[in-house]
């Protein structure tokens, strides 16, 4: 579908929880479809509480998110599982289900979107699976799989459905380092075929290697909405406000070199 | 996706095999005491019936009465207006009829000397209220002994089935609310046991309706085997005692209606599905609301 509206755009954003938690103060950005953005941050930074925005499990205080140029304020609550249904989601805790094997964990989400023919969701299964590396895998419990493994059964399952959207909150939080990469190029990979990706990580390490578009916030503010490397796609639509007082990043490889724990 | 309902409730009561049985077992002691109640109070309504639709008034007669006097009485009572029909019978035709009612219990008939029995014209009226009027009437009459207003043993049955059926409304409404909490917790077990997968339903974008379904499925299972149970139970057991209470109280006019134990199977598999699904429903939607 043609639009001149972004996929995704939060517009003065605040969100404030009950107890006077100021979770978020005036988030804006936007997102095209077809971009990769790191959402990054420390704990408590209000990542989560954008995906949750997002996934219209929370409303915002004040201010509007629209996606695909629907407010997802004016959203009656009966409208908000199709609504979810537009978009992938990926949790650090992988969240899949101890008892159904690999194929039946990703088939699952097919048969919530009401696809049964078993013919239907054998084949879109098995390509997901292919896409993500685990051909030969579909027929073993989660348990008897290694954590990235267990990550990338839940990714997809969140890619199976063709979602317009793929959010991951801590994709990478439970994986060492090596996995950690790993997963990342699978979400690299699948933003090369159109996805639409918003990552929510602190792995800041990680973020810097991949080199994509960061939106840092930090108590709830958004402080930094920049483009990085070369797979960047629009120039950055916001101000740099320069980082915050932290060290700066360095490359994976460099801190490696020096000897440094990653 | 009906087959993806149907198989993940059955999934679920297989893997809560233990609360599944108690909600069963609850739910078919609850349809036991209700089918009981439904019989016994058919039973005493056919009774009822029976019995008002039968002699209303007989007027016993003096040993010695004549013809002519009888004859006179019985044409007195045809000529009222709520008189349908008046039998006279002797007091060998009294003899004969108690021999035909007990004729399974040779030793209550042995023990008859003679004929004790009166004469008697049996009334039938037209409306069973005026028995009382025509007995009180008859009463003065001088060719009769005794009178017997069979509206007594009406009013009495009547007294009795109301009796019945308040009492047995009252246990099954009672036992119905604590089996509706069984089957709500029931269904909070089953809700929790797959927490997980209800979550993840939930984030993909399943509608209320699709993580309903299954549970409402698995509570109206539970109540439909619960009641079948009973209607086996009740369907067996039905004709033997029937037979067996016709034998002990043969003066007793055990009516039977043909279509009960029909219309007996269609409420408690009416009730079993609606206890099960019920209680699932509103445990689940409780859970969803939150």
């Amino acid at each position: 579908m043609v639009t001149s509206e972004p996929l995704v755009r939060f517009q003065g954003v605040d969100k404030q929880y009950s107890g006077g938690i100021q979770a978020l103060s005036g988030v804006s950005f936007t997102m095209e479809a077809g971009d990769f953005a790191f959402l990054v941050g420390p704990s408590g930074s209000g990542k989560s509480t954008v995906l949750k925005l997002l996934l219209r499990d929370e409303q915002p205080t004040s201010g509007h998110v629209y996606l695909a140029g629907a407010s997802l304020s004016r959203l009656q609550r009966g409208a908000v599982p199709a609504f979810r249904r537009r978009m992938g989601v990926v949790f650090q805790d992988f969240k899949l289900l101890p008892r159904r094997t690999v194929a039946e964990n990703v088939a699952f989400a097919l048969h919530v979107h009401g696809t049964h023919r078993r013919g239907v969701v054998r084949d879109r299964v098995m390509a997901v699976l292919r896409l993500v590396g685990l051909s030969g895998k579909e027929g073993r419990l989660p348990d008897t799989l290694s954590g990235g493994e267990q990550q990338r059964v839940s990714i997809a399952r969140a890619l199976v459905t063709g979602p317009e959207l793929l959010l991951a909150d801590e994709p990478t939080g439970n994986l060492d380092p090596d996995t950690a990469l790993g997963i990342m190029e699978v979400f690299v990979r699948i933003n090369e075929y159109g996805m639409t990706v918003l990552v929510a990580t602190h792995n800041r390490e990680l973020v810097d290697m991949c080199r994509k578009r960061v939106l840092q916030l930090a108590q709830g503010r958004l402080v930094r909405d920049e483009s990085l490397g070369s797979y960047d796609r629009r120039p950055a639509t916001l101000p740099d406000h320069g980082p915050l007082s932290l060290p700066s990043p360095q490359p994976v490889a460099a801190i490696a070199l020096e000897g440094q724990p990653v | 996706m009906v087959r993806f309902v149907c198989l993940c409730a059955l999934q679920s009561l297989r893997r809560n095999a233990v609360m599944s049985g108690v909600a069963i077992g609850t739910t078919a002691m609850l349809l036991m005491v209700l089918s009981t109640v439904v019989v016994l109070v058919d039973g005493m309504d056919a009774a009822t019936a029976a019995v008002q639709a039968r002699v209303n008034v007989v007027a016993y007669l003096k040993d010695g009465t004549s013809d002519e006097a009888r004859l006179a009485l019985q044409r007195e009572l045809l000529a009222r207006p709520e008189v349908a029909a008046v039998t006279s019978v002797t007091k060998d035709m009294a003899l004969a009829r108690l021999r035909q009612q007990f004729a399974g219990h040779p030793e209550l008939l042995g023990a008859i000397e003679g004929n004790p029995l009166p004469a008697s014209l049996d009334v039938t009226l037209k409306d069973p209220r005026a028995a009382r009027t025509v007995g009180a009437e008859l009463q003065s009459s001088p060719s009769v002994s005794d009178v017997d207003v069979k509206q007594e043993a009406v009013d009495r049955l009547i007294a009795a089935s109301h009796y019945v059926r308040l009492c047995g409304l009252a246990v099954v409404a009672g036992l119905g609310v604590a089996v509706v909490f069984v089957m709500i917790n029931v269904a909070r077990v089953a809700i929790y046991a797959r927490r997980q997968e209800i979550e993840v339903m939930r984030l993909v974008g399943a509608s209320g309706w699709f993580v309903r379904w299954p549970f409402v499925l698995e509570g109206m299972l539970c109540g439909l085997v619960a009641a079948l149970l009973v209607a086996a139970s009740v369907a067996s057991g039905y004709h033997s005692v029937l037979g067996g209470l016709r034998g002990s109280l043969a003066f007793l006019p055990i009516a039977v209606d043909p279509h009960l134990l029909q219309k007996l199977l269609v409420m408690v598999v009416s009730f079993g599905l609606g206890i099960g699904g019920g209680g699932s429903l509103i445990a689940v939607h409780r859970f969803w609301e939150r």
